[in-house]
C-alpha cells in the first residue's frame, strides 16, 4: 500500500454564503491545491460531496469544479453520505491513492441551505433518516439525537449543564476560529435559558445550518514530497463502518455502533493506541454527540465523557483536547463540507496556524464523522510529518 | 398465493412450511391505515423482530426466513423527545412527543404522540398503546384507562 498524505487544505467562512455552491467549492478547491504546493493539473481525480445540491437546483457538481480549475478532462464523482459525505469522499480518495491508481486527487465538499427557511431545512435534513420509519413517525433530525440523549440521561444520569458545557466549550473554541459561522462565546445561563428545539435537547445543543465550502488534498508522497510546501498530515488510518439505519432496529440507544467499529478498525490499521491522539475533531451535530462518540471511539468509559467534558478535560489546553475548531456545534454544519473541515483543522493544528485555539505541538490527530444517526461513519487518523 | 420465490412487490402472505413473503413499505403502512394491523416480520432463523423494511435478517444473516408477525401495539417507553420544531409534516402537531417504544413482544418500534405536550406528561418505561391509527405515522397513547401509568424508571433502554 502506498502512503497518502494530506497536503493542502482550505476552507471557506462558515454561515451564510454570497456565492452558489459550485462556486465556493471551485474557490476552497484552487486555495487547498495551491496551498499544497501542487498545480490543478496534478489532480488526477476529484471527489464531490454535495449532499443537498438538488436545493440549489444542481447536481453533478464535479465537472462544474473542474472546469473552473482548467482540468475539465479531469474525472469527478460525488460521494454521498449523508453528513459524513466529504469524509467518505476522502477515504475513496485515500483508497485511490493508496492502490496506486493515482497520484493525486482533489476532495471537496460544499452544501448551501441558507436560502430554504428553517421548516425546509428541518424537512429535508429528516430525509436523511429513515424516512418511512422514522420521519413519517414524526422524527426530526435534532428529535433523533434527543431520544439519544434521553436514553443517555436515563442509564447514566447525565446533566442538562453537562451537555451545555459542550456548548459551551466549543462556542469558546470557535470564537478564536476565524472560518467559524458562530464567533461568540456563550455562557451556561444562555445555554439553559435557550428554547427547546426537541426536548431535552436546546437550541444551543444543536449545529446551524450553515452553507460552507472545505477542500483537501491528498498525495502520494513518492511522486510530490518535493512539491509541498506545507506541513504535511500522512493519513495512517481511513475506516468506515455503518450501523443499522433506524434507532428502533438497534439494542441500544446510549451508543452509535458504526463509530464504535470504525474507531477500531482506524486503530488497528494505523497500528496506534488511542493514547497516542492529541486531539480530536469528532461529529457534534448535537451536544450529546460528542460525548457518544468519545465513549464509542474509547477514549471513555460509557457514561463518563459528559463528566470529563464539563471538567474540562476536552478544553483546548485540557489532557484530550476536543473540537478545537469549534466542532460542528459552533463552527457550522454545512452538511457535506463538515468532514473536509475537519482535515482542514487538523491541517491547520499541525501546521501551528489555530492561533488562540493551537494545541500545544501535536504530532497525532483524529477525525470522526458521522452520517445521520451512525447509519455511516468515518474515522481518520493522521500523523504531522 | 406466492411460490417459493418472493419479490418485494408480491401482494400475498405465505402460509405454514412455504416460504416467507417479503412486503414493500406500502404494504405496511396499508396494513397500519386500512386494516389497524401492526404487521412485521420475524425471523424463522434466530428469532429476531423488526416492524421496518428488511429483506434479509440483521442479526443471523440468514436470507428468506422473514416471516409476518402481527404485533399488538403495547408497550413500553425506551426513550422519547418532545418535538417543538417539527418537518413539514407535523407543523400543525407541535409540540408532541416522539418515542421509541419496545412492545410487549420485544420488537421496537417508534411513534408519536399527539396529546403529549409536556416532558413530564411521559417517561421512559411508561406503558403506551397503539391507537391504531396511522396518520402521518404510527401514533400511540397513554392507555386512557386508570390503574397507574405503569411507569417504570428503573427499566431503560
Amino acid at each position: 500500500m502506498e502512503e497518502v498524505w494530506v497536503a493542502g487544505a482550505a476552507m471557506n467562512r462558515f454561515g451564510k454564503m454570497a456565492v452558489s455552491g459550485r462556486e465556493a467549492a471551485s474557490q476552497v478547491s484552487l486555495e487547498a491545491i495551491e496551498r499544497s504546493g501542487l498545480r490543478p493539473k496534478d489532480i488526477g481525480y476529484t471527489f464531490v460531496s454535495n449532499a443537498f445540491g438538488v436545493a440549489e437546483r444542481q447536481a453533478h457538481v464535479g465537472p462544474l469544479v473542474n472546469s473552473a480549475l482548467g482540468i475539465p478532462e479531469v474525472p469527478s464523482v460525488t460521494v454521498e453520505s449523508a453528513c459524513s459525505s466529504s469524509s467518505a469522499a476522502l477515504h475513496e480518495a485515500f483508497v485511490h491513492v493508496a492502490g496506486g491508481f493515482l497520484d493525486a486527487a482533489l476532495v471537496v465538499g460544499v452544501e448551501k441551505l441558507s436560502h430554504l427557511d428553517t421548516l425546509a431545512a428541518t424537512s429535508y435534513f429528516a430525509m436523511g433518516a429513515d424516512y418511512a420509519f422514522e420521519s413519517r413517525n414524526g422524527a426530526t433530525f435534532p428529535g433523533l439525537y434527543a431520544t439519544l440523549a434521553t436514553a443517555h440521561m436515563h442509564r447514566y444520569g447525565t446533566r442538562a449543564e453537562e451537555l451545555g458545557a459542550v456548548a459551551v466549550k466549543n462556542h469558546l473554541n470557535a470564537s478564536h476560529n476565524p472560518h467559524a459561522h458562530f464567533q461568540k462565546p456563550i455562557s451556561m445561563e444562555t445555554y439553559l435559558n435557550s428554547p427547546p428545539v426537541s426536548w431535552p435537547l436546546r437550541l444551543y445543543d444543536c449545529c446551524p445550518f450553515s452553507d460552507g465550502a472545505a477542500a483537501v488534498v491528498v498525495v502520494n508522497p513518492k511522486r510530490f514530497r518535493s512539491d509541498l510546501t506545507e506541513v504535511p498530515a500522512a493519513i495512517r488510518a481511513s475506516a468506515r463502518a455503518g450501523s443499522i439505519a433506524a434507532l428502533q432496529d438497534r439494542n441500544d440507544l446510549t451508543t452509535l455502533p458504526a463509530s464504535t467499529l470504525a474507531g477500531e478498525r482506524a486503530f488497528r490499521m494505523a497500528g496506534v493506541d488511542r493514547s497516542v491522539v492529541d486531539l480530536l475533531e469528532v461529529h457534534d451535530c448535537f451536544t450529546v454527540a460528542e460525548v457518544l462518540a468519545l465513549e464509542d471511539l474509547g477514549f471513555y468509559p460509557p457514561g463518563e465523557a459528559a463528566r470529563a467534558g464539563a471538567e474540562g478535560e476536552t478544553a483546548v489546553d485540557g489532557k484530550l483536547p476536543v473540537n478545537p475548531s469549534g466542532g460542528l456545534k459552533a463552527k457550522g454544519h454545512p452538511v457535506s463540507a463538515t468532514g473536509a473541515a475537519q482535515v482542514v483543522e487538523i491541517f491547520e493544528q499541525f501546521n501551528g496556524r489555530a492561533a488562540g485555539r493551537q494545541v500545544s505541538d501535536p504530532e497525532w490527530a483524529l477525525a470522526h464523522n458521522v452520517g445521520a444517526t451512525g447509519g455511516s461513519c468515518s474515522v481518520h487518523l493522521f500523523q504531522r510529518v | 398465493m406466492s411460490s417459493g420465490r418472493t419479490t418485494p412487490t408480491d401482494a400475498g402472505r405465505s402460509g405454514p412450511g412455504e416460504a416467507p413473503t417479503l412486503h414493500s413499505i406500502q404494504q405496511f403502512t396499508r396494513a397500519y391505515e386500512e386494516e389497524g394491523r401492526l404487521l412485521g416480520y420475524a425471523c424463522r432463523s434466530c428469532g429476531f423482530l423488526t416492524l421496518t423494511y428488511l429483506l434479509v435478517c440483521p442479526r443471523c444473516g440468514t436470507p428468506h426466513s422473514l416471516e409476518d408477525r402481527l404485533f399488538s401495539g403495547g408497550g413500553r417507553v425506551l426513550s422519547y423527545t418532545l418535538q417543538h420544531v417539527p418537518s413539514d409534516e407535523f407543523v400543525n402537531d407541535a409540540p408532541y412527543a416522539y418515542a421509541l417504544i419496545e412492545l410487549d413482544e420485544g420488537v421496537r418500534t417508534s411513534g408519536w404522540l399527539p396529546a403529549v405536550k409536556r416532558p413530564e406528561d411521559l417517561a421512559v418505561g411508561e406503558r403506551v398503546v397503539w391507537t391504531r391509527s396511522y396518520r402521518t405515522g404510527l401514533v400511540f397513547e397513554r392507555p386512557p384507562v386508570a390503574g397507574g401509568d405503569g411507569a417504570d424508571r428503573g427499566t431503560g433502554p
